[in-house]
């Protein structure tokens, strides 16, 4: 009782309205918030594409749109005297190469690649979480009324 | 008894001599040869710090035999001149360049002039970077260049035609047909003694319809150019990882220093036994630049071992390091003996008497260097840096007539080396015996 209380005080009883309220917010949220991660993302790992190559360790582990930017953002002097460029363009063949043989094995990311989780999988799974939470508290509350 | 003594004095003078000639010879290659070594800086030495006197003087301190200038065609004419081949055209403003190249005669050092940028007038109003309409404006041009200046020897036609930066349309026809030929003929006609580098192209073709150097070579060949030397710019791929010596780069269609032999299969494939000339090279620094700089040490280090690379190969006459001083800007260049601040970098030390070890033998160490300044035969010592002090190690050595030296001196792996020359009362950079 003491504890059926507490929850009616620290989590209101979900009605399906609310549910799908939460729900159209969320996905909203998380359409924003990926976009806005995308944005943010991409010239962050165009500098880390082109610090690889500086160091000299650039591998295939990053997203291609990251070798596309850091392409992109190559200076004058890299792109003309340097072989920047190709370097990064033979790193992102190989990546392209390794992401479709991966897929083909299994539909796991890469390791050490820090876009190897994209946010648009992390939006989904929110998605599925929020929406499993909705279903199974709907259910909950249809079960206490009918009780 | 006499006698014995006279025999006594005889093969000691005898010994002595041949001592005295084998140290004389010891400092010097049995076969030198000779490459002209210089530095271009355009902006520093027309319009840098000082007075163009002093910039020049800086110039002879550091021992630059060749100093790479450019006259801008589009500058000197910025009008169309009534009579393009009379250099006293009153279009024609010659002011900045006779400061500059006249400076360079009066201190003895050998400009290297290339000739580089279109006039409005002869390209139909476009950028400096568009092929003239006619070939004639331009053999016009080098002709009159070439009667203002009989006393320059090199000359080259252009800047790193096989990139659209700075010719358009970037083909080897176009270069050889409209800019090459014309003022290799015309600059001929003016100059008794003159030798004209073509090519002058970069080392890779970048993006946005540039043109790989083996490509370039190959289309200027097949388009019949005409040249008394090939002029290529070697700079590194991969600044931090390629050294002048390697890691070579197997049927790339690019060339850097690392692929120094490319380039001579090449040129000798398609225009005989020229002599090359590497007219820009260098390695910028970090700080400040951050993607392609090598520290201010290892840029010292490959300002010397770039040396003993086109020492040892029989085709490179000249090399000439680009630049002066660091651009201010951080998207400029970095590759200056200067930072933007004016202060020495290693470099320098390097620039004026490069010393590289060349091989050990247990104790016995191998050098092979140069002391810049000057001309002819120049004294030196090896000087040994401990963390207790220093010592000189051995006598005075010379070099030969053209400042190289190749000794063998007793020091231990880990030592740190320099040579000091006495006539410049300068050190040079400081090398560590692996």
């Amino acid at each position: 009782m003491a504890r059926g209380g507490y929850v009616r005080t620290m989590w209101p009883e979900p009605s399906l309205r609310r549910c799908l309220t939460t729900l159209a917010v969320a996905v909203v949220v998380m359409t924003f918030a990926g976009a806005g991660a995308g944005a943010a993302a991409r010239p962050a790992c165009a500098d880390a594409v082109l610090h690889d190559w500086t160091k000299g360790t650039l591998g295939s582990g990053y997203a291609p749109e990251c070798y596309e930017a850091a392409i992109d953002a190559l200076p004058e002097d890299l792109r003309a005297y340097t072989s920047a460029a190709d370097d990064i363009t033979r790193a992102a063949i190989s990546a392209s190469r390794n992401a479709k043989s991966s897929r083909q094995l299994a539909d796991v990311p890469a390791e050490n690649d820090p876009s190897a989780f994209p946010t648009e999988v992390a939006a989904l799974v929110g998605l599925l979480v929020v929406t499993a939470s909705c279903g199974a508290a709907a259910a909950l509350v249809r079960r206490r009324r009918q009780e | 008894m006499r006698a014995a003594l006279r025999v006594l004095v005889t093969v000691t003078a005898v010994v002595c001599a041949g001592l005295v000639l084998t140290s004389a010879g010891s400092g010097a290659p049995t076969a030198s040869r000779d490459v002209a070594f210089g530095i271009a800086d355009d902006a520093w030495l027309a319009h840098g710090p000082g007075t163009l006197e002093s910039r020049l003087n800086e110039l002879s301190k550091l021992g630059a035999e060749v100093v790479r200038f450019t006259i801008r065609w589009d500058r000197v004419a910025a009008r169309r001149p009534q009579e393009a081949r009379d250099p006293t055209d009153s279009a024609y403003q010659w002011a900045e360049v006779d400061g500059v190249l006249r400076g360079l005669r009066r201190h003895g050092i050998d400009p290297v002039v290339t000739l580089f940028g279109t006039p409005g007038w002869a390209n139909g109003g476009r950028g400096p970077n568009w092929a003239p309409t006619s070939s004639r404006s331009f053999a016009a041009f080098a002709y009159a260049a070439g009667r203002r200046y009989p006393w320059i020897t090199y000359w080259t036609i252009w800047n790193e035609p096989n990139r659209p930066t700075f010719l358009r349309p970037t083909t080897a026809k176009t270069y050889v047909e409209t800019l090459l030929n014309p003022a290799y003929a015309e600059l001929h006609a003016a100059i008794g003694r003159v030798q004209v580098g073509g090519g002058v192209s970069a080392p890779r073709a970048g993006d946005g319809g540039g043109v790989a150097p083996v490509a370039w070579i190959r289309g200027m060949a097949a388009a019949r150019a005409k040249l008394d030397a090939y002029a290529h710019h070697p700079y590194p791929g991969r600044p931090r990882f390629e050294t002048p010596w390697g890691p070579k780069c197997a049927n790339c269609q690019t060339i850097t220093m690392a692929d120094l032999e490319r380039l001579e299969r090449e040129v000798h494939r398609a225009f005989g036994r020229k002599p090359i000339w590497l007219t820009e090279y260098g390695y910028q620094t970090n700080p400040p630049e951050v993607f392609l700089g090598v520290t201010p040490a290892q840029q010292a280090t490959f300002v010397s071992t770039a040396a003993l690379r086109v020492y040892r190969s029989s085709s490179v006459a000249m090399l000439i390091f680009f630049m002066v001083r660091d651009d201010r800007s951080a998207a400029g260049w970095q590759s200056g003996l200067f930072t933007a601040d004016g202060l020495v970098k290693p470099a320098y030390a390097s620039f004026r008497s490069p010393l590289v070890q060349i091989a050990r033998h247990g104790g016995r160490v191998t050098l092979w260097g140069q002391i810049r300044p000057r001309s002819g035969r120049q004294p030196f010592r090896v000087r040994l840096e401990e963390d207790d002090g220093a010592s000189w190690v051995g006598g005075t050595h010379w070099t030969d007539a053209n400042g190289f030296f190749s000794i063998t001196v007793t020091a231990p792996a880990g030592a740190h080396l320099r040579i000091w020359s006495p006539r410049d009362n300068a050190f040079g950079h400081e090398i560590l015996v692996r």
